[in-house]
């Protein structure tokens, strides 16, 4: 480097209180504080895919005590209260400390590498929404351990029972969902203004891969969700210490509006855990038929119409608290219009793969069982859209079914199928076929065996949220409970798989690991290096590399 | 901000990410400020109603 390059990029340096010298020109700094004080975004990528992996292991591990609990009727291993916490932390726990933190880890590893970028456009401020996560995971798991033990009121945290009627320990939930939601909004901040300016000069946003269009969509659906969320614990917090009545009916308060604060923030919450997925299979599916995506720009407004309606829809958690019709009417076709943006969706991936030159790679099989199982999800969840139907539906097994198939089969199998995608990128080794295969197949049947008796139990009566169950439900629920300990066995072999790949895996040679695969992220050789586009791609290769143009005549 | 493709294009590397990061922390307020926007806004309508 001249002298007159180290000049001005030390006046950068003053400028942006940056030190561009660590970021991009050194590599990787040794030993564990490399982890603590980095702003590489694959490294805090890492970071956060396996922060999100432990968690999910933990989460799953209360799953297995609410299964084991729910394979005879009666009481058998847990109080009832123990078995509420187990219930609230296993979904608070997945929805912020599993799905999301691994969306987010994915953005960080790819969303530079797909858009031309050096890195995240606020590699600092990157560093510290991870570093929030540990703590505020901590912390929530914490509770478990104090007096009156955790939070019992399932993780919608209905006022009064998170108020009044909760445990002490409801404080520290509160300031852990607060810390929670802080590191999600700074992480969308950071994704948007790194979308926004971080493209390489000739990228224009309709050149940009699904999976990074599906983010920025996702991170406006975080900045307009996720504050909505911190006022209403906010709010609890006051009610709980502060002598507020914000919920409190005998103090002039409302527990409805709670009601509808968290739904509003919770219905926008299911599309931010869905749409980074429909991103993810939409540069699957292209590279494994051999064809270009189908209809990319009526994917790009499908998303975004997705993500407007999502804001107008949260009545539909809410037929039963005593709804006019007219409410109930506008929720219940706001909700069933949301089928055509989706529609639009599992058409373009479908007439992808028609007459495309289909193989199933490991990661296919993941996108193609998304695409299937997701709709089944998406189709139970029109069952429960409508209101005079809901009314049976409510509060029963069959929406515990319903969001299970959305939010496992559909964000959780997306994100394997990412990781067995990019992985042999991120590490430049490829994982055990074979072994790959087989673990597919077992997580694949053992899912089935473990959510779809649900429906039947759901549309029988049960109910959700209960340690012990009437006689008839026995069957359904012993071998949802069998599917439950195999499905959860079924990620020591996804451990195996993935550790083995990295230590062991067969060293990727001449190129890239998918030989149709496109995308600017695969342009970095065999694998990827840990400072990427010194000079910003052209835009004849932002072309070469689209997934969504035609590149007939060039294999 | 305001460039032509031809003009970042001429720009060094340095350059470059000096004028994209100026953009993006911009960009980074006018999202934070819509953020606590929403944060406002929620518990001004709760305290309202």
């Amino acid at each position: 480097m001249s002298t007159t390059t180290t000049d001005l990029q030390d006046e950068i340096e003053k400028i942006d209180g940056h030190d561009s010298h660590d970021d991009h020109h050194h590599g990787p700094e040794p030993g564990l504080l490399r982890w603590v004080k980095t702003t590489n975004h694959k490294d805090i990528g890492t970071l956060y895919i396996w922060f999100a992996f432990s968690m999910l292991l933990i989460g799953g591990a209360f799953a297995m005590v609410i299964r084991a609990e729910l394979f005879q009727p009666g009481l058998q291993l847990v109080e009832p209260q123990f078995f509420n916490q187990m219930t609230t932390l296993h979904g608070l726990i997945m929805v912020f400390g599993a799905i999301m933190p691994a969306f987010v880890g994915l953005a960080n590893w790819q969303i530079p590498l797909m858009i031309g970028a050096k890195d995240m456009a606020l590699p600092r401020m990157n560093n510290w929404s991870f570093w929030i996560l540990p703590f505020a995971g901590t912390m929530l798991l914490s509770t478990l351990f104090m007096q009156g033990g955790g939070p019992a009121f399932g993780w919608t945290f209905y006022a009064p029972l998170s108020t009044t009627f909760a445990p002490e320990s409801t404080d520290f939930f509160i300031f852990a969902v607060h810390m929670l939601g802080f590191s999600s909004i700074m992480g969308a901040i950071n994704v948007i203004a790194t979308i926004l300016n971080m493209r390489a000069p000739d990228m224009k946003l309709m050149d940009m891969p699904l999976f990074v269009w599906t983010w920025l969509i996702t991170a406006f659906l975080l900045i307009a969700a996720m504050p909505v969320l911190a006022g209403a614990v906010t709010m609890m917090l006051t009610d709980r210490n502060f002598g507020t009545s914000f919920f409190d009916a005998s103090g002039g308060g409302d527990p409805v509006m709670f009601q509808h604060i968290f739904w509003f923030f919770g219905h926008p919450e299911v599309y931010i855990m869905i749409l980074p997925a429909f991103g993810i299979v939409s540069q699957i599916i292209p590279t494994f038929a051999r064809k270009p995506l189908f209809g990319y720009s009526s994917m790009v407004y499908a998303t975004a119409a997705i993500a407007l309606l999502s804001f107008v829809v949260w009545g539909h958690h809410m037929f039963l608290v005593g709804m006019p019709i007219a409410g109930q009417l506008y929720f219940m076709y706001a909700t069933i219009l949301i089928s055509v943006p989706t529609g639009v969706k599992v058409f373009n991936w479908v007439t992808t793969m028609w007459r495309g030159s289909l193989s199933f790679e490991t990661p296919m099989l993941w996108a193609v069982a998304f695409v299937i199982l997701f709709t089944i999800g998406g189709l139970s969840g029109l069952m429960l859209g409508i209101a005079p139907a809901d009314i049976q539906y409510h509060d029963t097994y069959f929406v515990v079914a319903h969001f299970h198939y959305v939010l496992v089969t559909g964000a959780l199998f997306s994100i394997i199928a990412a990781v067995f995608y990019w992985l042999p990128m991120w590490c430049g080794r490829m994982y055990n076929e074979k072994l790959a295969v087989i673990h597919f197949w077992w997580a694949i049947i053992s899912v089935n065996v473990l959510f779809f008796p649900q429906h039947f139990l759901g549309l029988a009566g049960m109910p959700r949220r209960i340690p012990d169950y009437s006689l008839q439900f026995a069957d359904f629920n012993m071998i949802s409970s069998i599917g439950g300990f195999a499905f959860g066995l079924s990620f020591i072999m996804l451990t195996y798989i993935i550790v083995d790949c990295i230590r062991n895996g067969k060293p990727v040679e001449g190129g890239r690991a998918w030989e149709t695969a496109r995308g600017l992220e695969w342009t970095q050789g065999e694998k990827a290096q840990y400072h990427s586009f010194d000079t910003p791609p052209s835009r004849a290769t932002i072309l070469a590399e689209s997934s969504h143009i035609s590149h007939e005549g060039q294999h | 901000m305001g460039k032509s493709v031809e003009e970042l294009q001429s720009m060094t590397e340095e350059e470059l990410l000096k004028h994209q990061r100026k953009g993006a922390r911009l960009t980074a307020l006018i999202v934070a400020i819509l953020a606590l926007g929403v944060f406002s806004l929620t518990l001004y309508m709760k305290s309202k109603s």
